[in-house]
Order: C-alpha cells, then sequence, then structure tokens
C-alpha cells in the first residue's frame, strides 16, 4: 500500500462519523415528543407521501406495504391543526384501503378482507430484545392448519376462520395465544395483552417471553453472531443479567463466581469495586517470572467489543485497581455468554485460549416506553480481625518472655527489658488501644439505576444512567462509579439496521496501598497497644499515612459504536461495524513528610490514555432448504488497532505537606517518563455452522490472525476448530422415551486458539534506553540492544501460545425441560509460553524469550437444574447445581525440562515442575518439635547434629531441643532454609472441585403477588492455604526482627499466640517450635535459627470452603394491582452477603488469599454486606 | 420509508468494505514504534554510532574495574584482609589461586566481556550501512570500535587463556574456544585497523577517556611484549613516548592522574559525578575506609577491619622506610601510612576521589577515573622490553626507568641490583592498584616468586589461567572445556 501519509487522519474520521451518528440516531429514536396535531395542504398527492407528512408532524409510524399503492387514490385535502385520528379518517375516506392505529402506529390493510369468511393473518415473531424467533410454529387450535417463522421471523398463513384460537409457540418461550374473533384479533389471556403489539391480520407483531426455565435460553452469543442454544455445538454457557441484580457489589467480575461451571471465578480482595481472579477451564498461564502470568484473564468481548484485562500485579501503583468492567452496571446487563471449548473460541483466535466472556447489554423491548428504577442501599461490616493482646495482657505477656528466655540467649549475654515493660507506673506506656482496629470502619453503599427504553419496529432505544457509591471497610478507601450506557437501533428500511452503541463511564476508586506500594492494604505495622491512643495526640505513622495520604485511582472510559447490517438479499447480510474504546486512567498520591521514612513528602501523577480502535466486516449466508439442510456461513475481517501513552511524574521533599502538586520540588528529586506503545491487530474468519432436521449438526471455524506484537517471519497464525452435536432425542427409536427425556444432545469439539502476551515490543530487537546514574559514558548517552533483558535480539519466530482443546459434551433435558442437565469433559493442551531462555555469554546477551512449555488441563464439568415443583403450583422451589473438576499438570519444560525457580515473589519461590500443578507450593516439610536434645539426628559423616544453612557462613548453630525438626531431603546434614535443596511439593493453591449450589423459592399469592426467596452457596474444595498470617503472628514475638518484643523503641502490636500449642521445657510434645525471641545463633544477629521460617509446611492449610455467598428476599406486587397505577412492576428486596463460611482452615478466610495461596494477611478483607432496594417499572 | 435508497445503502456498504481494505495494510502489523529503538532503526547517523560506541565503553566500564582490580592486583597478593575469623570477605582468599575463591569473586564468568564485544560487532557491522557519514567519523568510530574489541579480548585472553572468538553481532551458537594464538591474531589486526583510522587527538573533553591512536599503540605494545616480542613492543612504547601528546604529570600533582584526563592518561574508564557517572565497585569499598566510604550495610568500610590493604611489609618492600618518595602520600592515605587502622590497614589513596555526598542507598560513589593504560606505564613497558634479552639495551631501559623514579623525587637506579627485578618492582610500585602487577608477574614468568602460586612448572599447567565458570560450560552444552589445571 501506497497511502503511507494521511492514514490516521482517515481513520480518525471514520470514527468522528460513527459519534455523530451515534447522536444523530439518539435524535430519531426519542422523536416520541412529537405534536398531536396535522396541518396539510396537497392536491393529488401520493397517499404514500401523504403519511410521510404525518409521520413528520406526528411522529406516528406507517405500516404500507407497496403492493396497496398501486391501488391508493391521489389525496387531496387541506387540513389545519387537525388531530390525527380525524386528520386520517379524512384522508382514508375515499381509499379503497383503511388503517388501524395501535402505539402511535398505524396499519394500513385493504377494505375487502375484513369481509371475507377466512382470513390470512400475517406478521413476525420476535423476542423481547426485537430478535426474531426463528422457527416459532403458528398453529389455529385443534386442527393441523399452521405454518413456521422464517429466518426473519416472518409468517403468513391463511384461511384461518373467523373465530379461532392461534397458538404461537416456540421451544423456550412461553406460548401464546390469540383469540380472532370476527377478524378482530386479539390476546387471549389479558395478562399477555403487552405481548401483542399490533394487532392488525397483516402485520402482526408478536413478542414471546422467554420460558423460565434457565437452560432454555433462545440464543447465545458465539462471537459474530447468535445461535439457538439447542443448535450449538460448542461449549457455552449462559448467565442472564437478572442473576447479578440487586446484588452489592461494584464489579460484575466478582457476581460471575459460581455461575457457570469451569469458570473459577476467586474474589481474593474484598475491596469495592476490586478485581477477581478469573479462569476458565484451569490456569494456562505461566512464565518464570513470579509476578507475571499467574492467572489465564478471559478475553471480555461487550457487544462486540474486546477489552482487553491486562494481568494485574497488586504491587504497580500505575495499574487501575479496578477491572475493565467495573464501568459497568449489572442493571444495563441482559446477557453473559462464557465461551469455554476451542470450537467456540476459535473464532477470537489468537486471543481466545482463555476462555471468552461475552458480555451484551440490554436494548429496547418492543412496546410502549418503559422506565426502570432500581435502588439498592447496603452496610457493609468488616470482617473478624487478627486477634491480639493489649494492655496487661501484653505486658504479662512480654514479661513472661523474658523471663523465661530472656537469659538464655545463646551467644551469651541478656538482654534488658526495655522501659515500656519495666516502667508499670509511666502513664505513657501503659494504654490499651486497639490499634489494628482503627484502621477499619463500617461503612455502607447505595445505588441507583434508571433505565429508559422503548422501541417500535423500525427503532429502538435504552438509556441507562448509573450511580454506585461503595464505601470501603478500609480507612480512605471506596469505590465510585458514574455510568451512561446507550443503544439505539433504527431500521430506515426493512433490509437496513443501523445500531449505534455508547458507554460512558467514569469508576473512581481510592486504596490505600500502605507503606509500601505492595498489595499491603494493612499489613502488620500496628503500634503496639501500650502507646496511647491517637485521641490523645500520639503520632503513628502508618495510621497518619491511612488518614492523610491520598492514592486516587480514577477510570474515564467512552465506548461507542455503529453498526450497520443490510440484507442484501434474503439469506445475504452484510455488516460493518467501527467501534472506539477510549480509556483514560489517573492515579495520583501523596504521602505527607510524617508518613515516611525519609521524612520528606512525596508526590507523584500518572495519567494513561488508550484509545482502542476496532473495524469488523463479515458477511452472513444463511438458509434453510425445504429438504431441511440448513447452513449458516460467516466470513469477515478485523482490524484492531491500539494505542496507549502515558506519563509519570514523580518528585520527593516537598515545600510543605499542604501541598499535593508537584511544584518546587529539588530539581534531583523529579522523574518523568512517558511512553508510546501501540499494537495492530488483522484477522480474518470464517464459519460454517450447518444441520440436518436440527438433528445432526456441525461447525467448522478458522481463524487468521496477524499481529503486531510478533516476531516478522511469524505474525500469522491460524485457528481452526471442528465441533459436531447429534441431537439423539430426534430420532425416530428415542420417540417413545419423549416424556422421560425430552431433549438429548451429545456434543464433540475439537479446536485451536491462542493468547498473546502483553509487551507490544518483545521481538522487536529493542534497544535499552537508560536514565539514572551511569547512562552516558563522558556524557554520551548509550545507545545499545537490551544485553540484559531478553528483548535484545530480534525475535522473528516469536509467537503466541497455543492451545489445543478436546472435549465432548452432553446436553440433557428430562420431564418436559423441567429437569435440564449439561455435562462436560474436556482435555486442553496450552503450549508455548513465553519463556526465557538463557543464551551463551558468548553471545553478549543473557537470554531470548522463546515460545516453550506446555501445561495440560482436563475436567469435568456439570451444570443441572431441577424445577421441582409443577408448573402451575402457587410454590415454585428450583435448584442449580454447578460443579467443576479441574486437574493442572505442567507438560513440559525448556532446557530439558530442569525445573524452574520463579524469580520475584517475596514469600517462598514458586517453582515450576513437570507433572505438578501450576503455581504450586514447594516448602520444606515439617516433622514435629524437637522434643528434646537426644532427638535432633546427627550426621554420621561429619559427627555434627543437624542444623538449619541460614546464611553464607560457614559454621552455624545446630537445632536444639524446642526447634523445628525439618525433612533433609537431600541428607546433608544440613537444612537448606535460604536455598531450594530441602524443598518438597507439599501441595495445589488451585481449587480440584469448584462451583456452587443455589435455590429459589417462590410463593404466588393469591392477589398475584410473589414472594422469592434465593440462597446462593458457593464452594471450593482440594484448594491448600499457607496461612503466612500465623507465621507471621509468631514470628512477630520470636524473632530479632525490629517488631520484635525485645527490640526496645520498636514495640509493635503484639499477636495473640495463646492458643497455640507451643514448646517449652515442661510441655515438650508440642506443635510448635519454641518461642524464643532470642532463639538466634550467637555470632552475627543476622542468623536466625530458622523456627519459624515462612517455608515449612508446618503453615500450609487446606483452604476447601462452602460459603452461603447471598441470600436474597424479594416480593413482587402483583402485576394485576400495579397496572392501576400503570405500574408495569414493582419489587421491593433484601439481602446478605457472605452470610457465613464453613472452613477447616483457621485463618479469617480462605479465598481472601493471593493468587499463589498465600494468606498474607495484607489483602482486603471480605466484608459482610447488608442490602435493599427495590426494582420499578413503568 | 425509504430514506436511503438501496443505492445508498451499497455505497454504504460499500464505503465500510473500502475502510477495511485501507487499514488492512501493513501499517496495522507494522506500526511506527517510537517508544524505544529496535534492531531495525537504531542505526541512521553517525551521532546512533557515536553513542553505541559510548555504550560500547560503558559496558567496559561495568566489567573491568572490579575484575582487573580483584584478578590483577589481589590475585598477585598484593593486597590481602588481615581479617580471617568466620566471617572473612569473600575476596580474603583469592591470592590462595584456590578454584572457590576465584569462581566465589566472579573469576570465572566472562559474559560481560562478550557484552563489551557484541557491542562492537554490531558497530562494526552497522558502519557501512550508514550513508551520511563524514570521513572523519567514520574513521574514528571503527577505530574505537576495534580498539574496543581488542583490548578486550586482551583482558580475555590474560584470563582465560583460550576463548572463543565471536566477531558477529548476535551469534547464540555454541562457540568452542579459541587458541590464544589466533585469538592474539585477531586482537593485532583490530589494533592495527585502530592505528590506521584513529587520530592522534581529540577534543580536550574526549582525552584519554576515548581511544586515540596512542592508546592503541600501548595496547599493541603490552600485547606484543605478552608474547615477548619485545623488539617490536619497543618500537611500540618508543611511539607512544616520542610521538604522542603525553607527558608525565609532575610529583605535585600525582593525584590528577586519577581524577582523569590528565597529560599522562592514555586510556582510562571515565567517572564523572557531574554527569552522574559514578560506580560502588570493589576497588573503592575494599580499598577505602571511613571517611571517604561509609557505607556499612555491605561489612565494608563502615568497619574498616574489612579493608583490603597491602601488608607493611610490603609497603616496605616497595617504599624503603628512609626513602624519599613523593608517590607515597598520593598512593596511600598518609595518616593510615604513618599509623594503620584496625590492625596496621592502610588505606589506598589514588582512588580517593569520592563523591561524599552519595546517595546513600547504593553508594554509587567512586568518580575516580580507571586507569588502563597512561605514560608511565608505557616508560616503564620500554624499559622492561629494552632490558629484556632480545632487546638487550641496559642503558636505555636504565634511563626509562629512571624518568618514573626522577618525577617521583625517589632515588634513582644507578645499577644497584638485577635491572629487570628492579623494572617489575618499580612497575609494582608505580601501578599499584591499577590492575597490572599479575599480568606483570605472568609476563615475566615471575610469578611463582612474588605470589602465592608456588609450584614451579604454574605457566605450562596454566595455574595463571582462571576457571571458567560451570555454568558456562554447562550452557554451552560442554563445547567449551575448563582450563587443564582446573579440571
Amino acid at each position: 500500500m501506497n497511502l503511507r501519509r494521511g492514514k490516521m487522519p482517515r481513520h480518525w474520521k471514520r470514527y468522528a462519523c460513527c459519534m455523530i451518528l451515534v447522536v444523530f440516531q439518539s435524535f430519531i429514536a426519542t422523536a416520541a415528543v412529537f405534536s398531536q396535531l396535522v396541518s396539510l395542504k396537497v392536491k393529488e398527492a401520493k397517499l404514500e407521501s401523504v403519511m410521510a407528512m404525518i409521520r413528520s408532524q406526528t411522529g406516528y409510524s406507517f405500516i404500507f406495504d407497496s403492493k396497496f399503492a398501486s391501488q391508493a387514490a391521489p389525496v387531496t385535502i387541506n387540513l389545519d391543526k387537525t388531530p390525527v385520528e380525524k386528520a386520517l379518517s379524512l384522508i382514508f375516506q375515499d381509499q379503497p384501503l383503511t388503517y388501524e392505529i395501535e402505539n402511535n402506529i398505524v396499519t394500513i390493510v385493504a377494505k375487502s378482507m375484513q369481509s371475507r369468511e377466512t382470513i390470512t393473518i400475517s406478521g413476525r415473531i420476535l423476542s423481547p430484545d426485537n430478535e426474531p424467533i426463528i422457527g416459532a410454529s403458528i398453529m389455529i387450535a385443534g386442527t393441523k392448519n399452521g405454518t413456521v417463522a422464517d429466518a426473519n421471523g416472518n409468517f403468513s398463513l391463511s384461511n384461518v376462520p373467523e373465530d379461532a384460537t392461534v397458538i404461537v409457540s416456540s421451544i423456550g418461550f412461553e406460548a401464546f395465544r390469540l383469540t380472532i374473533s370476527g377478524g378482530k384479533i386479539s390476546a387471549a389471556d389479558k395478562v399477555q395483552k403487552n405481548q401483542l403489539v399490533r394487532s392488525a391480520a397483516q402485520n402482526l407483531l408478536i413478542t414471546l417471553q422467554p420460558s423460565a426455565s434457565q437452560l432454555q435460553e433462545v440464543n447465545v452469543t458465539i462471537g459474530y453472531g447468535t445461535q439457538k442454544r439447542r443448535e450449538t455445538t460448542a461449549a457455552i454457557s449462559s448467565i442472564k443479567g437478572s442473576q447479578l441484580q440487586n446484588r452489592p457489589s461494584g464489579s460484575i467480575e466478582g457476581l460471575l463466581q459460581g455461575l457457570a461451571p469451569g469458570m473459577v471465578v476467586q474474589n481474593n480482595s474484598g475491596m469495592p469495586g476490586g478485581r477477581s481472579n478469573i479462569q476458565i477451564r484451569g490456569l494456562a498461564s505461566f512464565s518464570n517470572s513470579a509476578n507475571s502470568n499467574v492467572v489465564s484473564t478471559p478475553l471480555f468481548i461487550i457487544d462486540g467489543i474486546p477489552l482487553e484485562q491486562d494481568v494485574f500485579n497488586p504491587s504497580d501503583p500505575r495499574q487501575a485497581i479496578t477491572s475493565v468492567l467495573s464501568g459497568f452496571s449489572p442493571f444495563d446487563i441482559e446477557s453473559i455468554d462464557v465461551l469455554k471449548d476451542a470450537s467456540a473460541t476459535a473464532i477470537y483466535g489468537s486471543r481466545g485460549s482463555n476462555g471468552v466472556i461475552i458480555i451484551n447489554t440490554k436494548r429496547g423491548k418492543v412496546g410502549k416506553p418503559i422506565v426502570t428504577l432500581n435502588t439498592q442501599y447496603g452496610l457493609t461490616y468488616y470482617p473478624e480481625l487478627r486477634k491480639t493482646l493489649g494492655g496487661a495482657a501484653e505486658r504479662k505477656f512480654k514479661i513472661d518472655l523474658f523471663n523465661k528466655y530472656g537469659a538464655s540467649k545463646v551467644g551469651g549475654g541478656a538482654t534488658d527489658m526495655p522501659i515500656e515493660l519495666t516502667d508499670s507506673l509511666n502513664s505513657f506506656y501503659n494504654n490499651n488501644t486497639d490499634w489494628q482496629k482503627l484502621y477499619f470502619r463500617d461503612a455502607n453503599l447505595k445505588s441507583i439505576n434508571l433505565g429508559v427504553s422503548g422501541a417500535t419496529e423500525t427503532a429502538s432505544y435504552r438509556l441507562g444512567v448509573d450511580y454506585y457509591d461503595e464505601k470501603g471497610i478500609v480507612l480512605g478507601s471506596g469505590f465510585k462509579r458514574y455510568s451512561l450506557t446507550y443503544t439505539g437501533i433504527f431500521k430506515p428500511t426493512p433490509g437496513l439496521t443501523i445500531t449505534g452503541r455508547a458507554n460512558l463511564s467514569e469508576t473512581d476508586a481510592s486504596q490505600k496501598r500502605g507503606d509500601t506500594y505492595s498489595a499491603a492494604v494493612v499489613g502488620n505495622n500496628f503500634s503496639s497497644s501500650f502507646q496511647p491512643g491517637p485521641a490523645s495526640g500520639f503520632y503513628d505513622s502508618y495510621l497518619e499515612s491511612y488518614k492523610k495520604g491520598v492514592n486516587l485511582d480514577l477510570t474515564r472510559r467512552a465506548l461507542a459504536q455503529l453498526e450497520v447490517s443490510y440484507d442484501l438479499t434474503k439469506f445475504l447480510n452484510l455488516t460493518s461495524r467501527a467501534s472506539g474504546n477510549y480509556e483514560f486512567y489517573r492515579t495520583r498520591s501523596f504521602s505527607p513528610s510524617g508518613t515516611r521514612a525519609d521524612n520528606k513528602s512525596a508526590a507523584s501523577y500518572y495519567s494513561q490514555e488508550k484509545v482502542n480502535l476496532l473495524s469488523e466486516t463479515f458477511l452472513r449466508l444463511y438458509h434453510t432448504f425445504p429438504s431441511e439442510h440448513s447452513f449458516d456461513f460467516v466470513v469477515g475481517n478485523t482490524i484492531n488497532t491500539s494505542e496507549t501513552n502515558n506519563i509519570y511524574g514523580g518528585a520527593y521533599g516537598g515545600p510543605s505537606d499542604a501541598q499535593q502538586v508537584i511544584q518546587g520540588y529539588p530539581q534531583a528529586n523529579l522523574s518523568l517518563i512517558t511512553h508510546n506503545l501501540r499494537y495492530g491487530l488483522l484477522s480474518y474468519y470464517s464459519r460454517l455452522s450447518y444441520n440436518y432436521k436440527r438433528k445432526y449438526l456441525l461447525q467448522g471455524v478458522v481463524r487468521a490472525d496477524g499481529s503486531s506484537k510478533f516476531g516478522k517471519d511469524n505474525q500469522w497464525g491460524y485457528f481452526p476448530s471442528l465441533s459436531a452435536a447429534w441431537v439423539f432425542t430426534e430420532e425416530g427409536f428415542m420417540k417413545n422415551t419423549d416424556r422421560i427425556l425430552n431433549f438429548g444432545k451429545i456434543r464433540f469439539s475439537t479446536g485451536k486458539s491462542g493468547s498473546q502476551y502483553e509487551d507490544n515490543y518483545l521481538a522487536m530487537g529493542a534497544y535499552n534506553i537508560l536514565s539514572g546514574d551511569n547512562s552516558t559514558y563522558n556524557g554520551v548517552p548509550l545507545l545499545a540492544p537490551n544485553y540484559g533483558g531478553g528483548n535484545g535480539i530480534p525475535l522473528p519466530n516469536l509467537t503466541w501460545q497455543t492451545s489445543v482443546d478436546r472435549g465432548v459434551g452432553l446436553d440433557l433435558e428430562f420431564f418436559n425441560s423441567r429437569i435440564t442437565a449439561t455435562f462436560d469433559y474436556y482435555d486442553k493442551n496450552t503450549d508455548g509460553f513465553l519463556f526465557p531462555d538463557p543464551l551463551n555469554g558468548t553471545s553478549g546477551y543473557s537470554s531470548r524469550y522463546i515460545n516453550s512449555g506446555a501445561v495440560n488441563n482436563r475436567g469435568f464439568e456439570t451444570a443441572i437444574t431441577g424445577y421441582l415443583t409443577k408448573k402451575n403450583n402457587n410454590f415454585q422451589y428450583s435448584i442449580t447445581f454447578i460443579g467443576a473438576i479441574n486437574k493442572n499438570k505442567l507438560t513440559r519444560l525448556p532446557d530439558y525440562g530442569r525445573s524452574v525457580l520463579r524469580s520475584g515473589y517475596t514469600v517462598g519461590q514458586p517453582y515450576l515442575q513437570i507433572g505438578r500443578p501450576l503455581n504450586g507450593f514447594y516448602l520444606m516439610k515439617y516433622l514435629g518439635v524437637y522434643a528434646d536434645e537426644a532427638s535432633v539426628p546427627v550426621n554420621k559423616y561429619t559427627g555434627k547434629k543437624l542444623y538449619p544453612n541460614t546464611s553464607g557462613f560457614a559454621s552455624q548453630d545446630t537445632y536444639h531441643a524446642g526447634d523445628i525438626a525439618l525433612l533433609d531431603v537431600n541428607g546433608d546434614g544440613r537444612i537448606g532454609v535460604l536455598d531450594n535443596s530441602d524443598r518438597v511439593y507439599a501441595g495445589d493453591p488451585n481449587p480440584k472441585f469448584t462451583g456452587s449450589l443455589a435455590h429459589n423459592f417462590s410463593y404466588r399469592f393469591k392477589n398475584g403477588g410473589i414472594l422469592q426467596m434465593d440462597l446462593f452457596f458457593n464452594y471450593s474444595v482440594g484448594n491448600k492455604v499457607f496461612n503466612k498470617v500465623l507465621a507471621d503472628r509468631i514470628k512477630s514475638v520470636s524473632w530479632t526482627a525490629s517488631q520484635n518484643v525485645n527490640y526496645p523503641g520498636g514495640q509493635r502490636n503484639l499477636l495473640d499466640v495463646s492458643d497455640l500449642d507451643v514448646w517449652t521445657p515442661e510441655h515438650t510434645d508440642a506443635k510448635f517450635p519454641v518461642l524464643n525471641p532470642w532463639r538466634y545463633y550467637g555470632i552475627s544477629s543476622y542468623d536466625f535459627i530458622g523456627n519459624y521460617e515462612t517455608n515449612t509446611d508446618l503453615f500450609l492449610e487446606d483452604g476447601s470452603f462452602i460459603r452461603l455467598n447471598y441470600v436474597n428476599l424479594s416480593y413482587d406486587f402483583s402485576s394485576a394491582a400495579l397496572s392501576r397505577y400503570n405500574i408495569r412492576r414493582l419489587r421491593f428486596y433484601a439481602g446478605m452477603n457472605n452470610v457465613f463460611i464453613l472452613t477447616k482452615y483457621t485463618g479469617v478466610d480462605p479465598e481472601n488469599v493471593d493468587d499463589y495461596g498465600y494468606d498474607l494477611g495484607n489483602g482486603y478483607p471480605i466484608p459482610y454486606k447488608f442490602n435493599c432496594g427495590f426494582n420499578f417499572e413503568f | 420509508m425509504k430514506l436511503l435508497s438501496k443505492y445508498k445503502v451499497g455505497l454504504l456498504v460499500g464505503f465500510a468494505m473500502f475502510c477495511s481494505i485501507i487499514f488492512s495494510c501493513k501499517k496495522i502489523l507494522n506500526p511506527d514504534i517510537i517508544e524505544l529503538p529496535t534492531a531495525e532503526n537504531a542505526f541512521s547517523s553517525a551521532a546512533d554510532v557515536d553513542k553505541a560506541i559510548a555504550a560500547a565503553y560503558s559496558f567496559l566500564r561495568k566489567v573491568v574495574p572490579d575484575k582487573v582490580f580483584l584478578m590483577g592486583d589481589v590475585r598477585a597478593d598484593v593486597f590481602n584482609s588481615y581479617s580471617d575469623n568466620v566471617n572473612v570477605r569473600v575476596e580474603t582468599p583469592i591470592p590462595q589461586n584456590t578454584a572457590v575463591a576465584l569462581l566465589n569473586n566472579g573469576g570465572g564468568d566472562w559474559n560481560g566481556f562478550y557484552t563489551v564485544i557484541a557491542q562492537c560487532n554490531l558497530i562494526l557491522s552497522n558502519i557501512p550501512k550508514i550513508s551520511s557519514y563524514d570521513g572523519e567519523s567514520k574513521k574514528r568510530h571503527i577505530g574505537e570500535a576495534s580498539f574496543i574489541r581488542a583490548l578486550t579480548y586482551f583482558y580475555l585472553v590474560r584470563f582465560w587463556g583460550d576463548v572463543p572468538l565471536n566477531l558477529d553481532p548476535v551469534n547464540i551458537e555454541n562457540l568452542a574456544r579459541t587458541p590464544q594464538d589466533e585469538v592474539i591474531k585477531q586482537i593485532l589486526a583490530d589494533l592495527d585497523v585502530a592505528i590506521a583510522n584513529l587520530s592522534m587527538n581529540y577534543a580536550d573533553g574526549d582525552k584519554a577517556v576515548r581511544a586515540a591512536k596512542g592508546a592503541a599503540w600501548a595496547i599493541k605494545a603490552h600485547v606484543l611484549a605478552w608474547q615477548h616480542k619485545y623488539a617490536d613492543c619497543e618500537k611500540y612504547c618508543d611511539s607512544v613516548i616520542t610521538k604522542g601528546p603525553y607527558s608525565l604529570v609532575p610529583s605535585t600533582d600525582l593525584q590528577k592522574i586519577f581524577i582523569g584526563k590528565s597529560n599522562e592518561g592514555i586510556f582510562e574508564l571515565n567517572f564523572d559525578v557531574n554527569a552522574r557517572e559514578v560506580q560502588k565497585n570493589r576497588v573503592y569499598n575494599r580499598t577505602l575506609g571511613k571517611p571517604w566510604y561509609k557505607d556499612q550495610s555491605d561489612g565494608g568500610a563502615g568497619t574498616d577491619k574489612f579493608i583490603m590493604s597491602p601488608t607493611r611489609d610490603n609497603i616496605n618492600i616497595m617504599f624503603p622506610k628512609d626513602l624519599n618518595d613523593d608517590r607515597i602520600p598520593v598512593w596511600f592515605v598518609y595518616s593510615t601510612y604513618l599509623q594503620g587502622v584496625e590492625s596496621d590497614r592502610v588505606f589506598l589513596g589514588k582512588y580517593r576521589t569520592l563523591q561524599m555526598n552519595g546517595d546513600t542507598s547504593t553508594q554509587n560513589i567512586n568518580e575516580s577515573n580507571i586507569i588502563i593504560t597512561r605514560l608511565a606505564d608505557i616508560i616503564l613497558l620500554r624499559a622492561e622490553a629494552l632490558a629484556s634479552s632480545e632487546v638487550g639495551n641496559a642503558a636505555e631501559a636504565t634511563i626509562m626507568l629512571n624518568k618514573v623514579r626522577e618525577r617521583a623525587n625517589a632515588r634513582l637506579y644507578t645499577g644497584d641490583g638485577n635491572i629487570q627485578d628492579t623494572i617489575l618492582l618499580e612497575r609494582k610500585k608505580e601501578l599499584l592498584g591499577e590492575g597490572q602487577y599479575f599480568f606483570d608477574l605472568v609476563r615475566t614468568r615471575k610469578l611463582d616468586k612474588e605470589s602465592r602460586i608456588k609450584q614451579a612448572d604454574w605457566y605450562e599447567t596454566g595455574a595463571w589461567l582462571l576457571p571458567i565458570s560451570q555454568t558456562i560450560i554447562a550452557k554451552s552444552n560442554f563445547v567449551i572445556t575448563q582450563n587443564e589445571y582446573w579440571k
């Protein structure tokens, strides 16, 4: 292409056009505010143009079949401010045609038709979200006369008697009955009258309501199209928007927990609006660096726009703490589809291998405008905190330790009691302040969501406005969301559909990240209870940083989309879509001087702008032949470009604590960095779905992705998939079992998909531009490849990681779909992980990245729903069980499969070892406590007792009575406390079995009101949790670290360890080693014996749990009663989140742990929440 | 109702298709990268090459100071640490020449040198690709890159003997070791290119810290001496002395040599606090104590007892007590020379140009230049060459030797004692702490007499070579073999 210049402006123009059109559309769609009076003066005018004039004046729509155009007589009329109805009657006086008005829609029909004995009815069958219901059956009751709706939902049925009942039905929908009486058509059941949108015989518009059964969802979004659930061949789970509503949470992510089998959502933070860790079909991401790629984030698609979730590193202050989904309100969501196997995700090619979550927002529904109002108010309470000792108890505990061990220092000598302990009369040291508690508060949340929607056949709109405000239980934290969601669909001609969508949101989350940027929300840094409370003026720098430190985390997002879809012929559709996703993220932080070790105030500012542009065009060819062969073929192209610009400025040593911006800071303390990152993805895809009699289903997908991220020789990848299904209940031999098993489908699938790495420029041969010390030579800046990183050499072969999966599934429906069940088995191999490969030093480069290493995930999934009560009972009870078993195994590593130590993780050092699960624990094996001196083993070669190799120094103290007994795996006579020589695989932080159990009770009162109760349990079985809180708790009294009891002046909050079974000279048969603060080796104060090192499995516990995640009680007022006040729906509800948890884990919450399964004790505690509110619709 | 005719719709759709095609051009997959230079666009002008050469020097600056001091001075037993209890510094056992001691101090790791070489290879391969080049800069850049590569290989050969020879910018293959003679051939070839291309003088700012013709002569003289080609060596030394712009600084200005860019400097590695070119390395934090070096975090000078220092006996041999030598108050911190601290430690004073108010966390405080070669070195090398049996001009050698003594106002050599031994001792005195003495001992084959390596066949067995770390050998899939002595 030679159009190098001017391309970007063109690009921009297109998106500008898109924005303008969106705005333009909203005018059209909200054109309801027209006058009801007509002024008209025409002579010999065409009827069509007269109608157009009336429409423009009144906003009335006209349905006018072109075949009537020839019959229409010319119109001559003079009207001045005449009411519409009158005007129309005058116009049609002399016409061979007549009309009907319904909801501002005027339908023109032939006069003669009304006088026939049998009539022909025609029209469209739609679902509430305006999608045609393909194959809906229209039958005259009591006869065999009937027809089926075509691919656009249109039908025509002739020879209908003037007095008849017509039944419209489709699988997954409640049947709808029409009464035809004397040619007049109405809904048989008054409650359903809203479903008959237009009742003229030739242009009926009927919407069917989905039936209550959950698995019978009509359509699932499969990417670039939808499919009927019963005709899919892939493993897809669907979640209804209503399942996420009325729950006190700021993010959709967390609410997905337990709702889809095979999707594990770990809500490991209780932070309002915080992120959750989502995995679909097991963990399939790793690298040798501990802090990256420990989670395999799925791809989120919102109304066709991919949103890429960055891999979250909690210790990076420049990353938004909220997820990309935090700007969307659950009330604006219609449904969520979770694509799990490669046959479904292959259509997303190089980004789909971790699963795809497709989110569809709500659209306007056919009928009168609807206004919905949802409000919520809630209270949040902090959970149980770690137990601490205070006041006299603390003093006694510490004095006891001094008396017991103070003189038995191994290296000799004794430590004097600090003045805090000895001076019992000094009021400064004799307080009882629970400092830990001062960091927490009980808080509240409130939200309000307003939706306005409406639709005619040619236009629909929905506007959602959302406000959510939750205060956090940790001082200074909280989350706020303002969002605006708009969808407008406009059909200027029958074949053309223009859709515009926009979502604007601002999320404001502030988080106190403690005294460092690590994930520490609240660490161990509380003052001793001896210190006077904060009210006395006593200065506590940590608390001060929570109170006065500033940490803003603000995201603003604008998503706009314009889609043009045109039916070229009856079976050929062309859709083109352009979207722009703009994201602004800002974080500003300020630490007052008193809160920092150097006593200098520090300020920083970081802002990031991300623009993601997407252009998509696809052609769809579909047809069902009379011979019942049906195919649907899609071919398309996607162009995605992304650009990120960011700027960071930081400084310390500011002039005043009152000034939080960077100005007047010393020049030497300033830093400024900007970045510009670009990325492009070009894709072509195609999908063919074929079925014969809806019995034999076949689907093939192929996608080709070219990405700018990858090496020059390897930019293109191909992702094929193939799946097939057999609906065996359609076979003749199964007809007899119809009453028990009414639907059964078996699915097979295999396919390939990929996932990309984050770094845009990894393969290019990056040069390293330094700043700071030694970034010049003799004043000349340096230009050199990044010899030390893995990206210095151009890597033309670097590419995505690929996962190949095979699966088989079974969908069953029993007893007329009252029990539905889905079972899936999968075997997924993910290969080609990004790994640094060490290079020969002679090359000058230390390493390069290669695609190597594979992991296997294998598992079962099941979802079973049962409606256990009869359909027409007033009391209804349903139960849904979701369960998934996953086995994760590392199958290949580079460098001949040698185990890899992952670096960069502060606690313990995770390993990668073939045959073991990813992120497994590798710890020293705890054998007990040496009851006495004699039980310490002696090395038979050296004659020396077993000793811990705690430092590089040669001579070290041996273990003694009361010390921890660890397994000397390599038998070298010493325990490698600091190295890895004695560590063994100890367990898996990932659960083996996860899922949920939901109960739903409802009771319909005589007056029509409905009382409903939902109970939702989620569970996780087989995951191990390292209770580091417990380790730290003991360490803080046993170590000569700075927070030790015997560290004068450094008194810290004392955690209660009195309930532990600790070794003492009197009690030797104990679980925990001696609590001797002076148990260190004499020569160097650096040498600790390592009794409470955090790499032994003494602290590894079973993290299985079952939690009553929420209880929700609601009451729906009778619709009959409400209709008197023109209210469609009113529901009050009240609920509770995180009700209780059953677990053997001794810490507070086994879910509140990091991605490696460590309970560091500094995660944001998961609060208890109560909420109540109402849903209102009119 | 027909707002848009079919024709218009077709147009719209056509436009959409058109857009798709426009965007699907190459640009999507090859966006402009402005975030960082990449292999594709890093080199486009002479200025880029200049910066790349600066990078090559900086890599040299990263690897040389530590290695040369530890393996050039400490290994020759010039510096010792008295601290012999359990918490000895890792450097202390280096003179014992055990594999553990050498490996623990990076003696087995040559990777840093190969980064310098890769950078030079990259520069040399990119220079011909640049079209807009003025002849002067091109010559200079070719000369400098060749010089740096030669010097680096010269260090490699002196440390490990046979070393892999890599002349490609990117070569990740398992390279076997090349016989040292061949490597030296390459070194000499590179130096000849450098000599041919470099000019004698640069602007004052670049003096000595960037290679000029004199530096290439000086290093070539050293290489020739290493090969015992003393006649040739003598000629190149003479070129440096007579044709070069160098002069010995007066005895009153001795400290200026180490501040850097003095008239005496031929080639040195630049450090300068004003440009934030500062470093923490083992030359400084092991030889200078308080108040210069205050970092206690690494057990360094915060506790003066870990300072590495020549023993008092050693000092007395070099600088007999009763004789004047102007070098003493500069070479040593005079107060510690008069009265040693912590078991008679004497601080090396050459590198005392330290940034006093440096940051406390990294202690990147050194700003003295690291001297690779200077005029006094070449004068003494010439003396050595003249006094060698190959040349045999003792008279001229004496003149050379006395030039250095004269400058220090020390007693002149008048034929008392073996001239070769005297020259060697003079080199030890003059170049103390500049990473020369171990190589001097190897070159003159006197290692067994003056160091703790005592076996008579030390040269033949290769006891003077360093071991190669097991990681390097394993990584090369055992294509690289261990030095015979260390097997």
